[in-house]
């Protein structure tokens, strides 16, 4: 008697008692369909969180903080400097381990003018690689370029909304001159409109909202000059987080004149932290899903003890025509696992009419469901493994029936 | 072929102790044709079992083709039982849901030789039997007697030593028990060893010799050799 037999007596005994079996998979079907279907939902989340950490720089950005003088420099404090572009020409200079770095100055909102039209927007100094930086995509035009910054010309890389807003249909802006907190700034360049649309808004709508300038350009209208609000670094391996830290850490030391009063700070512990929170999703869902299969499991242990109290005098022949104890076992394994089998396929099915059931019901692009191969797979092992645990003690009952007993069962 | 020395049985049965075979000595040899007689408790039916291995004896000993068996355990007798011993059943015990192909096939599954028998073998014996033209049929759609060929066709498919048959004729009219039985006298001819359990003596008086039991007890012998 080998296994493969013994799944082929359990589809058997399964068509031949349909509506019993049906009843008997209903747990693992609904369990298997929960994990997969719950899966999707916890791996469209890890996606959503992902892909927005990805657009805003991914695990590459590196980040130059502002911190307080340590206490024990406190008698140097008032030598203490803010961030400025000389920090980032050091950077650019000395940190070999960077592809790319660049600075930010938070001009914040301001109103702008384009004929009569008006419109408030955040304006932002940037220079070149805050585009590699960023990860920010031009549809038309360009981004502001290293002469733009050099120069401190006036020309500007606008976001999606401020074209819809400010400007003509079906022209492109590119050349055109607009005022920012009046002064004329010339559009050289729009943004991609960038889009990731969850609960029925566009989460990253924030993106297409802005309006870059050149840094040296935001710094002469609106604020002091040299200070900026913020410096990136790109990575060019994440291997080496570490060195570029250190790296970055001693150049800042130099341009601060020895005060610790900026951080270096990676984006890892974010990671970290991202990576628990899809752990966390992914095991508390798998515990909803396991409370079913036992349900399941608790079914298939049902029929099965049942299926042999039908068939004790088939045991009985199979033992008395040679049948060992552990085939008897086997065959009544194989068989729990072909109930399962057959759940977990049914689950899997299930789980698709699942997804379009929580998602007709649910507004568009509430949840993003994605049903992937990984879950389909862990929804069928559960099952044959629920069909192994569940059917070991049905199994054990039927092999250690007595021959002559069994035999003489009516 | 099979020899049963000083063979005792004994069950519980609730505080007192039954002993259903008491001192039992049989020998039975190749081609031999035994039935075993003898009334409703009378211990034909533990005798029968014990010499098919269904069951262990409290005490003495039986050697199967001068392998001694007490020592084996519940696989190695099973192992032995597939290839040794063919089963024919009073109710024929034939499987509803497999096909007569796949319960004549069914102690092959068991028998963990290197070459088991394949459907060439079942078509012989079910052939041998009468019944190879209803191969692919359900034990429902045979009539008793057709059933109880095919359970002997099962009982040899993986050519056996013995054939034990308990009662093979109590469920079949009188004409199938003359065609079973003749059937029997048949294979006995052509070499098969075969114990008949019946209670019946006119079925026993097919059989070259018997042995008449009584209390656990052989009280008559006849082997006629």
């Amino acid at each position: 008697m080998n296994f493969f037999s013994g799944l082929l007596n359990g589809f058997q005994e399964a068509w031949e008692n349909k509506f019993r079996s049906l009843l008997s998979m209903m747990g693992i079907i609904l369990g298997v369909a929960s994990l997969v279907a719950m899966m999707g939902v916890a791996e469209g989340l890890i996606r959503d969180f992902r892909a927005i950490f990805e657009r805003s720089g991914g695990i590459e950005r590196v980040s130059i903080d502002q911190t307080k003088v340590p206490e024990w420099q406190k008698t140097r404090a008032s030598i203490s400097s803010k961030r400025t572009l000389r920090d980032l020409d050091a950077i650019l200079d000395n940190v070999t381990l960077a592809d790319y770095a660049t600075a930010q100055f938070n001009a914040n909102w301001k109103e702008m003018i384009y004929g009569n039209r008006k419109y408030w927007s955040q304006i932002t100094g940037v220079t070149t690689d805050y585009q590699p930086v960023f990860n920010v995509e031009v549809a038309d035009g360009r981004f502001i370029a290293d002469i733009d910054v050099h120069e401190a010309q006036r020309v500007a890389v606008i976001g999606t909304n401020v074209l819809e807003n400010m400007f003509p249909k079906d022209v492109s802006p590119v050349g055109l001159s607009f005022n920012i907190a009046g002064l004329p700034y010339r559009i050289v360049g729009v943004l991609k409109k960038q889009m990731y649309i969850r609960g029925g808004r566009n989460i990253l709508d924030r993106l297409n909202q802005v309006v870059y300038i050149p840094v040296t350009a935001a710094q002469s209208q609106f604020g002091k000059l040299d200070e900026v609000h913020g410096i990136y670094l790109k990575a060019n391996n994440v291997a080496y987080l570490s060195e570029l830290v250190s790296q970055t850490e001693n150049t800042l030391l130099a341009t601060h004149r020895g005060i610790h009063d900026i951080e270096v700070k990676t984006r890892e512990e974010d990671l970290i932290e991202l990576k628990k929170n899809e752990a966390g999703f992914k095991y508390s869902i798998g515990s909803l899903a396991i409370i079913s299969l036992i349900i399941g499991g608790i079914g298939i242990t049902n029929v099965m003890l049942a299926s042999i109290n039908e068939r004790i005098r088939e045991i009985g022949v199979r033992k008395a025509v040679g049948a060992r104890s552990s085939d008897v076992f086997l065959q009544f394994i194989a068989e729990s696992i072909s109930i399962s089998l057959i759940g977990g396929v049914l689950g899997i099915l299930f789980s698709f009419a699942l997804v379009n059931v929580v998602m007709s019901i649910m507004p568009p692009n509430t949840v993003n469901i994605i049903l992937t191969t990984e879950a389909f797979l862990l929804g069928f092992g559960a099952s044959v493994f629920t069909g192994v645990v569940s059917g070991i003690y049905p199994a054990f009952k039927a092999a250690k029936l007595d021959p002559i007993t069994a035999l003489r069962y009516e | 072929m099979l020899i049963l020395s000083k063979a005792v049985k004994e069950y519980k049965m609730g505080d007192s102790l039954v002993r259903a075979l008491n001192g039992v000595d049989l020998e039975i040899r190749k081609g031999d044709f035994l039935a075993i007689v003898g009334s409703s408790g009378s211990g034909k039916s533990t005798l029968m079992h014990a010499l098919g291995l269904m069951d262990t004896l409290t005490s003495g000993t039986l050697h199967v083709n001068e392998q001694e068996t007490s020592k084996l355990n519940s696989a190695q007798r099973a192992t032995l039982r597939s290839q040794e011993i063919g089963f024919v059943f009073q109710t024929f015990n034939l499987l509803p849901r497999l096909t007569i192909e796949n319960n004549v096939l069914l102690p092959a599954q068991y028998s963990r030789r290197a070459h088991p028998a394949k459907l060439p073998d079942a078509i012989a014996v079910l052939e041998r039997v009468g019944m190879a033209h209803r191969i692919g049929h359900k034990p429902n759609e045979l009539s008793g007697g057709e059933r109880q060929r095919v359970s002997i066709a099962r009982a040899l498919i993986n050519k056996p030593s013995l054939i034990l048959a308990d009662e093979p004729t109590g469920n079949l009219d009188s004409q199938n028990m003359v065609n079973i039985l003749k059937l029997f006298t048949d294979l006995n001819a052509e070499g098969q060893t075969i114990i008949i359990v019946t209670h019946d003596p006119d079925v026993a008086k097919n059989a070259r010799n018997f042995i008449r039991m009584r209390d656990g007890q052989i009280i008559e012998t006849d082997l006629k050799r």
